[in-house]
């Protein structure tokens, strides 16, 4: 190919959306009966599914436990088909082990722990398909399988990505327009508050553009929230009429 | 929005084919950039007018074949979906891919791009086992239909393709669509429009031989160097041109105009357009191996044929361009042609191309004219009568000041034209007829803006006393021809009322200073010198300087012109070894000779006699602009007299001889700046900052060193011990 054009001179990226339109997403909650909250979201053709166990008296070592608030516990990993080459190493390698922290980063911010003392409440988000936002779509998925279970959180989170090309940030990157080497920011927000939970950039931005991309990533991130919002309404509704409330 | 998929197959970094699957989202609401459209699209920017007879869809193949035909600006009302146009990004390369976003930007071109592949109802997706060039034929015409129903049928829409399965297949599927093949749609609707035709058909032609080259080889390729080199020690092949000696005469005969055969003594073809494929006994050339320089060639000889000769020295023929194979038919032996070349193949001793336009007969003042303004990359279209038109009811009173007034009436073909060219026998000007003859123009009698520099002259000496550059009106009382100027300049007798003899004084003293200022813009308010045309205007003067410092060179002396607070040197002697010495009437010229320094002042000696140039004597130096094409143009001072320059401005003080109060002023004013300068210079010292430890330990020479003592010595060895005298102490002066 003689070079992609991320964005084209209508306006229009690879696939076909404007610079800020996000992709489809889709989510379903309660898709384990077994666990205590499990999710599973598409983003566009990013598929993650996340399950949520506790929380529960601190499994392994003893010493983990924190007398005033609950232990959170994240696993990041993906499937082995997961991505267009069949990948070698699905977990412990240093990747996962990043995106794993970054987890426990960001829900530690949002979900009340100090509701649950000396307990332990474990997150595992598994990706089924990757196409650019794995870290997004893995904290959506946490989200809505933690209100799944039923654990306070403070407000939802919900990440997006975002990108710069030709003086435009663009909303919500596919795995071609991260994979292109320009700049691309993940930000994980608490809507309501505005407050962020996690903010991370890879490769270099003019210092000018820092203001304009997280407005853009703020707004992307606002819209993921509605969406997310009303896949939990949704679940609320038909959960009750099956109870018959 | 709606999303589907689609699926690619592409090669991996690691070369792999991988497949891949990528979204592609649908909207309804694309905008058409039609200026007839009925459903309210956005349409932003540039949009095609209802006014033209017809819309014309070309295919991918077209687009990318034959993209130059659509580049003509006759042809108007074009729709480029975005399926031609990715097909040109992927088959032809960022470079014409870019010259099409550049044409669809060009608001002098009638065209848009219409993103086909993202309108919900003019999507195809591709069909399972569909070639690729089928399904963006066919795409392309679901994009026609789209937007002829789009526009309600209020304009035919035709489409063309290369494809004559598609035309038989589309034509007849819908009224007001219609399907062509690029020739025919040239000759129904664009019959008077010749050079299209032409172009399209030298285009085809060469597709078409390229095409079939590929398929028929008829000679094998030259074999690689391991094997040339083991059949040789073989003994199958035998190496030719390194060491045999032969005594065939050249022999042969021509079998068609580009195809002949020829004996040679020494396996070398004499001309590199010439190329050795087999001799007469079937000896084949199978290879060529190169020696440095010196070629030599691997034959594999038939049974029984006698070996080949001859050593030959072969020297490059240096890096002429061949000329491109054309479909060349005869009629085009004694004519200049414009030629584009397409390609090259790795395998041909010339590039593939197809001729553009022919220029005519070699040799006619015509074509050789439009040769050379081709090789010098000039382009003068005629201006459209929309900008003729324009610029006479909008701005009747030219302000040529007002550039960027202009630019908005000319857009960017003023830009691309910023000078007028002069012919021998035309001229290409580049504002319309009516402008630079007429409304731009300084008319005897008629009121104009113009940019204007004046000078006050003095009257006897034809000094300038003063400059000034800015806006004015004009009423000129007399308009200059460019004889007379041509008979001002070449010193003829020509008669100027109002000008009179200053036009011959300034001429006779300037000869070889003639320049034509031409303003740039009024933004910038330095003005930029043009060598255009030799004309009356110039821009010389004559200043009183003073001669103030002495340099450590034998051949130049250091001046100040006062006036402008200028401080340049001044050159006594030349390069050619003569000097400046003054004749009888005060003017000076080279004349062979010497030159001697001393401490206070300079003398020349010449057969002529010897002239003196003292420190602080006020000299006449002529100040020029020399210009250079590497550097940025510099101020040239040369010495015209001896003798102080008379400036007639005069204070309305007492009249002093203005020689000494000017120089007693002078001398005053360099020790003062001598001073200011030193205590500078103490202040400087004492306000530096102090070494760090650092810098201190690790500085690599400390004051005073090697270099400043060798310094020293190099001046010592420059100073003219014979004025010295006894004793002196000379101290290194200050060179400005």
């Amino acid at each position: 190919m003689a070079g992609l054009e991320l964005l084209s001179d209508q306006g229009y990226r690879l696939d076909g959306r404007k610079a800020a339109e996000l992709r489809k997403v889709q989510a379903r909650m309660g898709v384990f009966a077994q666990a205590d909250g499990s999710a599973y979201i598409e983003q566009g053709n990013t598929k993650a599914l996340a399950v949520v166990y506790g929380p529960h008296e601190v499994r392994g070592s003893r010493s983990k436990t924190l007398h005033d608030r609950a232990v959170i516990n994240c696993q990041y990993s993906m499937a082995t088909f997961s991505t267009a080459e069949r990948k070698r190493r699905p977990h412990g390698d240093r990747k996962s082990t990043e995106m794993s922290l970054h987890l426990k980063q960001t829900f530690e911010a949002a979900v009340l722990t100090n509701l649950y003392p000396r307990s332990q409440i474990d997150i595992y988000v598994k990706i089924l398909q990757s196409d650019g936002g794995n870290y997004s779509a893995c904290v959506n998925a946490a989200t809505l399988a933690v209100v799944d279970a039923g654990i306070p959180m403070r407000d939802y989170v919900c990440a997006c990505t975002a990108g710069f090309v030709d003086e435009t940030p663009l909303a919500d990157l596919c795995h071609a327009e991260e994979s292109g080497g320009g700049t691309s920011l993940a930000l994980a927000l608490l809507p309501r508050g505005g407050h962020i939970a996690l903010l991370q950039m890879d490769a270099r931005l003019h210092q000018d553009h820092l203001e304009t991309l997280m407005e853009a990533a703020m707004t992307a991130c606002k819209g993921v929230s509605k969406v997310l919002d009303e896949v939990v309404r949704q679940h609320l509704q038909e959960v009750s009429a099956l109870t018959g409330e | 929005m709606i999303k589907t998929e689609k699926v690619l197959h592409l090669k991996s970094s690691r070369g792999r084919k991988v497949r891949v699957v990528r979204e592609h989202y649908l909207r309804e609401h694309v905008p058409c950039y039609s200026s007839l459209c009925q459903a309210q699209c956005a349409n932003e920017g540039k949009v095609l007018s209802g006014e033209v007879t017809h819309y014309v869809i070309p295919d991918a193949g077209v687009a990318r074949d034959f993209m130059e035909i659509l580049e003509f600006r006759e042809i108007q009302g074009i729709v480029f979906t975005q399926t031609a146009c990715q097909a040109v990004q992927h088959s032809r390369g960022r470079r014409q891919y870019n010259r099409l976003r550049s044409l669809l930007k060009d608001p002098r071109h009638h065209c848009i791009l219409f993103a086909n592949e993202f309108q919900e109802y003019s999507y195809c997706p591709r069909e399972k086992g569909e070639p690729q060039d089928k399904w963006q034929t066919r795409c392309v015409y679901h994009a026609a239909v789209w937007y002829h129903d789009h526009l309600a049928g209020l304009k035919p829409v035709v489409m063309i393709t290369e494809d004559q399965t598609a035309v038989a297949e589309y034509s007849s599927l819908n009224c007001g669509v219609y399907v062509l093949s690029t020739q025919e749609y040239l000759q129904t609707f664009w019959p008077e429009l010749q050079a299209a035709l032409e172009l399209y058909c030298s285009i085809a032609q060469s597709l078409q031989e390229r095409g079939s080259e590929e398929t028929e080889r008829e000679y094998t390729e030259h074999l690689p160097a391991e094997v040339l080199e083991a059949g040789i020690k073989s003994g199958r092949y035998i190496q030719a041109g390194g060491g045999w000696r032969g005594h065939v005469c050249p022999q042969g005969w021509v079998l068609n105009p580009l195809l002949y055969t020829l004996f040679t003594h020494d396996c070398m073809a004499t001309h590199a357009s010439n190329s050795i494929i087999k001799f007469a006994d079937d000896t084949t050339v199978v290879g060529l191996i190169t020696n440095n320089d010196k070629e030599v060639r691997a034959l594999e000889t038939a049974e029984g044929a006698p070996p080949y000769p001859h050593r030959r020295d072969r020297s490059g023929e240096g890096g002429k361009l061949q000329v491109p194979r054309l479909s060349s038919p005869p009629s085009l032996q004694d004519h200049r042609v414009i030629v584009r070349l397409d390609s090259w193949d790795s395998t041909s001793l010339y590039p593939n191309g197809h001729s553009v336009r022919v220029l005519g007969r070699a040799g006619e003042l015509e074509t050789e004219v439009q040769t050379i303004l081709i090789e010098n990359c000039i382009h003068v279209p005629p201006f459209s009568e929309a900008q003729v038109g324009y610029s006479i009811i909008h701005h009747p009173h030219i302000d040529l000041c007002k550039f960027e007034s202009l630019i908005n009436c000319y857009g960017m073909s003023l830009v691309l034209r910023a000078t007028t060219y002069y012919l021998a026998d035309r001229r290409y000007d580049m504002l319309p007829a009516v402008l630079s003859a007429d409304l731009c123009s300084l008319l005897g009698g008629v009121d104009r803006y113009a940019m204007s520099v004046m000078w006050d002259l003095d009257a006897q000496t034809l000094a300038v006393n003063k400059v000034w550059y800015g806006r004015t009106l004009i009423q000129s009382s007399y308009q200059l021809y460019y004889e007379l100027a041509q008979a001002l300049l070449n010193g003829e007798e020509a008669e100027v009322p109002e000008l009179g003899h200053i036009s011959k004084v300034i001429t006779v003293r300037s000869s070889y200073n003639s320049k034509v200022i031409t303003v740039r813009s009024s933004y910038h308010s330095k003005i930029k010198t043009v060598e255009l045309v030799p004309d009356l205007l110039v821009l010389s003067c004559q200043h009183m300087v003073t001669v103030i410092k002495k340099g450590y060179r034998n051949t130049l002396t250091t001046v100040c012109v006062a006036r402008y607070g200028l401080k340049g040197a001044v050159y006594l002697k030349n390069r050619e070894g003569q000097v400046v010495s003054e004749r009888q009437d005060g003017g000076c010229d080279w004349q062979t000779g010497s030159l001697q320094r001393y401490l206070d002042h300079i003398t020349t000696t010449t057969a002529a006699g010897t002239s003196t140039f003292n420190l602080f004597q006020h000299i006449t130096v002529r100040i020029s602009v020399q210009p250079s094409r590497c550097h940025s143009d510099t101020l040239r001072l040369e010495v015209v007299s001896n003798r102080p320059h008379q400036a007639p401005e005069t204070q309305a003080q007492t009249p002093q001889p203005q020689g000494a109060r000017g120089r007693s002023q002078l001398v005053q004013e360099v020790v003062r700046q001598a001073e200011e300068a030193s205590q500078q210079a103490e202040e400087k010292r004492g306000r530096a900052p102090k070494l760090s430890k650092e810098e201190r330990e690790f500085r690599q020479s400390k004051c005073p060193n090697l270099y400043s003592l060798l310094e020293e010595v190099r001046e010592l060895a420059l100073l003219d011990l014979a004025a010295c005298g006894d004793n002196a102490i000379v101290q290194p002066g200050i060179v400005f």
